[in-house]
């Protein structure tokens, strides 16, 4: 889930001109175009990242912006499809084995040379329960890690599992130079907040936090001709309006906005607005370790009862569309809009409350979170709740408190949304296989986990994708969740640059790579 | 006067040693820790997970302990490291301190070059057009609140005059002109509320004194009105307007934090108001620590000057 942002209502008004005199009184020259013969940008994004340590914080946040910096084995392509990355390609002699060969010459941003030696050291530092890398679910199939040759590393896994390649797209798999950590590592800590070495297509300059990154181009960058633009600086800006702004007055040429901005910057012909599909999804998650969601019949009541099509309409202006277990749009692993089985049926949902034993319904709690869109998605929840006779109080929390109770499974029902999958298994292994760590429904079928054993060590792709679908058919029958909808992502650019591609994904190693400054005539 | 200093600086280190226990306190307090925010959504914290990193931060040591640990190397003049990025926090005190305080330093140079004149100007000039303006800007800078004026002021710069200015923060010293251009409207959409105060303030204490028997004295001895208003007026009114804009300094600090937030200023309110969300104890204690010390010193200050200005006041 991306970090959420405080939006409020953009009120239109003539008043509070005090400083137009003072404004046109000033020349400035835009920082954008003060540098002479180096090109430059200002990105503005709307979060801080905790830390710049790829391997601890891999949220979206930080993603977004040590996808410049670091890069792993594998990278997605805007598609969310696996391409070679630092690694030129693999086999796989036995499901348990994968042998990666290494582009020979990649240079870290200090110098280095990408060895073997480097990837085992940032896989273990991963697996050290010590390092809390939050990506550490991605890796667990990971028994030990070979250095083979200088240029060949072999991973043995404990479990099947194929979607290791797309986990090492993922940042939590970024590759650090050992002997540049060891170095930093002597001083006790590494400060990832003032240094970093990656062999991505930008080198880290600063680090000021809440304010801004500045990034500059890594010269010997394996990928020749990549990056476009010599100079980054990447600029927090929590509000949007804020980054409204500096995109109107081309102090920025990049942002992160949402809906609500993207129809109030459309009037601005310089600024282009990438919206579809993301893979963020508003969801919500029954709790069926605890009475009465633990009967199967309670929730195809409300899988039945709830109008999903309402938080589209309601919550996203209409800019979302309906889907299964699996993002709308990702790959060819997603049930199409068109064969889900949704259709409302109030009276029918009724009717399956009562076989269930609650003909006058129940009364539960909702566990909401205070940011959008997911406040809002609480309140629909609950009104779609209380139509089929459910009587649901609908409690709100910040972040962290709300992240509390979720970790000690401690609600009834509650919100929650989907960001960051790169391979199917990533969902349908970790939130539903029995007793998983990530199995916040506390979902248990064995029908379902003979299936997933079945697809993580299934390498032709036709089958993995049947075995994947079989899969998402049992979800929807058994309906531990509600799948809202997969709400679409939205970017800006300026007319000041031109290349960017909006990825479906939130690990975009390639999109500003492509990305360059429009010459000024 | 030194003893009248002693003993409110006696006063001060108690005030921080409480404000540092309740700070504490209530950053354990808050549902949700660390822990969970470092391990993310994607999956509960293993049992192991969860030692790892409590063993990593200390937390998983008796609260007394840790708020020894950490109040130990306070007295020692070090402020601890950030729980999530690992950099000291003095580094990061540092760097954002000096943006706060000169966001609130130009609110209060704004407010009070604006309101004391005006003010001034309508008490004498009462019921006249300029006293009219004065008093219209005085509700509507009482109503509008900080953060509607700044998106307002950056819509109409953005807009219609399609200007901004550099993004990036530049520091005073560095370059004076660019540093200004970025503060101007942070700082009247900060000071404005108090220049509405400070403005009513000062007119209605004119008023007041314009209306006293010295001031017909002052007239019936043939002084100019000029020099009724210089001589006499302003010197009385002075008083009771100083403690005002020592008492607003404080609110000013406290309102950096949205104004920071809106215009993407690196400042401490914004630094403290993530580290709050992120739960990470350290960086809030220290840095609301050193807030309140520099808050405590203010008002200090504002007493003395108080003191030093009005002689029927003692420091007793």
């Amino acid at each position: 889930m991306s970090n959420p942002v405080i939006s409020r209502r953009t009120l239109l008004g003539g008043s509070a001109a005090a400083g137009a005199g003072l404004l046109s009184s000033l020349s400035y020259t835009p920082y954008w175009a003060a540098a002479q013969d180096r090109s430059s940008a200002v990105f503005s994004y709307h979060a801080d990242p905790a830390s710049l340590d790829p391997t601890t914080c891999s949220g979206t946040n930080c993603a977004y912006i040590l996808n410049h910096i670091y890069e792993g084995l594998t990278r997605l392509d805007s598609d969310a499809n696996v391409e070679p990355g630092l690694a030129e390609s693999w086999e796989n002699p036995d499901p348990l084995t994968w042998t990666f060969h290494l582009r020979p010459g990649v240079l870290f941003q200090n110098g280095a040379e990408l060895t073997a030696d480097d990837v085992k050291y940032s896989l273990d530092r991963v697996l050290d329960p010590a390092t809390a890398g939050s990506n550490l679910a991605f890796f667990q199939a990971i028994e030990s890690v070979e250095v083979v040759d200088p240029l060949t590393v072999t991973l043995h896994l404990s479990t099947p599992n194929v979607s290791i390649l797309a986990s090492m797209a993922v940042t939590g798999g970024s590759i650090l130079n050992k002997a540049w950590a060891e170095e930093q590592l002597a001083g006790g800590a590494i400060d990832f907040t003032s240094v970093a070495n990656g062999t991505g297509p930008y080198g880290l300059v600063e680090f000021v936090s809440g304010d801004r990154i500045d990034l500059v181009r890594h010269e010997s960058y394996w990928d020749t001709g990549t990056p476009k633009i010599d100079d980054v600086t990447w600029k927090i800006m929590q509000e949007m309006e804020t980054r409204v702004a500096a995109l109107r007055a081309r102090t920025a040429s990049f942002a992160t906005i949402d809906a609500t901005a993207g129809l109030q910057v459309g009037s601005d012909n310089g600024i282009t607005i990438h919206s579809g599909p993301g893979f963020s999804m508003p969801v919500s998650i029954h709790n069926v370790r605890k009475a009465p969601y633990d009967n199967p019949l309670v929730r195809q009541a409300i899988a039945v009862g709830v109008d999903r099509q309402a938080v589209i309409d309601k919550v996203l202006n209409g800019e979302g569309s309906l889907t299964g277990p699996l993002p709308t749009g990702f790959g060819n692993w997603y049930i199409p809009t068109d064969e889900l089985p949704y259709t409302v049926d109030k009276d029918r949902a009724k009717e399956l409350l009562a076989e269930a034993g609650y003909p006058d319904g129940f009364d539960t709690v909702i566990l909401g979170l205070d940011t959008p869109p997911y406040d809002q998605v609480g309140v629909v929840y609950q009104a779609e709740l209380q139509s089929i006779g459910i009587n649901a109080k609908l409690e709100q929390t910040e972040f962290g408190a709300w992240l509390e109770k979720i970790h000690a499974f401690d609600y009834d029902t509650h919100v929650n949304g989907y960001g960051s999958v790169v391979d199917p298994e990533h969902v349908l292994g970790r939130s539903f296989r029995c007793g998983s760590d990530g199995n916040f429904p506390g979902f248990c079928n064995e029908e379902y986990d003979e299936l997933l054993l079945q697809m993580q060590a299934e390498s032709d792709l036709a089958a993995r994708e049947q075995l994947t679908r079989q899969m998402q058919d049992i979800l929807l029958e058994d309906a531990p969740f509600i799948w809202w909808c997969t709400a679409f992502d939205y970017y800006a650019t300026t007319d000041q640059i031109t290349g960017f591609e909006r990825a479906i994904h939130p690990y975009p190693r390639e999109v500003f790579k492509q990305v360059s400054v429009v010459e000024e005539s | 006067m030194s003893q009248f200093l002693a003993r409110r600086l006696l006063a001060i280190v108690f005030m921080l040693f409480g404000m540092s226990v309740l700070v504490f306190g209530a950053m354990r307090l808050l549902p949700g820790d660390i822990v969970n925010l470092m391990v993310g959504m994607q999956s509960s914290a293993s049992a192991e997970q969860r030692e790892a990193i409590e063993g990593q931060y200390g937390l998983d040591r008796p609260l007394v302990f840790q708020y020894t640990d950490w109040m130990g190397g306070v007295i020692r003049g070090d402020l601890g490291k950030s729980m999530r990025s690992q950099e000291p926090i003095s580094h990061e005190i540092r760097r954002k301190l000096p943006v706060t305080l000169e966001l609130t330093f130009l609110s209060l140079i704004f407010a009070v070059v604006v309101a004391v004149p005006l003010g001034i100007i309508s008490a004498i000039r009462r019921n006249s057009p300029v006293d009219l303006f004065a008093r219209i800007l005085g509700v509507l800078g009482l109503a509008i609140p900080n953060f509607w004026l700044a998106i307002m002021l950056l819509l109409i710069a953005s807009r219609y005059f399609h200007w901004l200015p550099s993004p990036v923060f530049t520091p005073f010293f560095d370059d004076p002109i660019e540093n200004l251009q970025q503060m101007w409207m942070p700082a009247i959409a900060l000071g404005m509320v108090m220049m509405a105060n400070l403005m009513r303030m000062t007119r209605s204490i004119m008023l007041d004194v314009m209306g006293q028997d010295y001031i017909r004295v002052a007239r019936a001895k043939g002084l100019s009105e000029w020099g009724v208003v210089v001589k006499h007026a302003i010197k009385n009114a002075g008083i009771p307007v100083i403690t005002l804009i020592g008492m607003n300094a404080g609110y000013l600090l406290g309102g950096t934090v949205i104004i920071e937030q809106i215009f993407g200023l690196p400042g401490i309110g914004w630094m403290i108001t993530n580290a709050i969300f992120q739960r990470d104890y350290t960086t809030v204690q220290s840095a609301v620590l050193i807030t309140g010390l520099l808050f405590a010193l203010v008002n200090l200050c504002v007493d003395v000057a108080y003191a030093l200005l009005d002689p029927r006041i003692r420091f007793a």
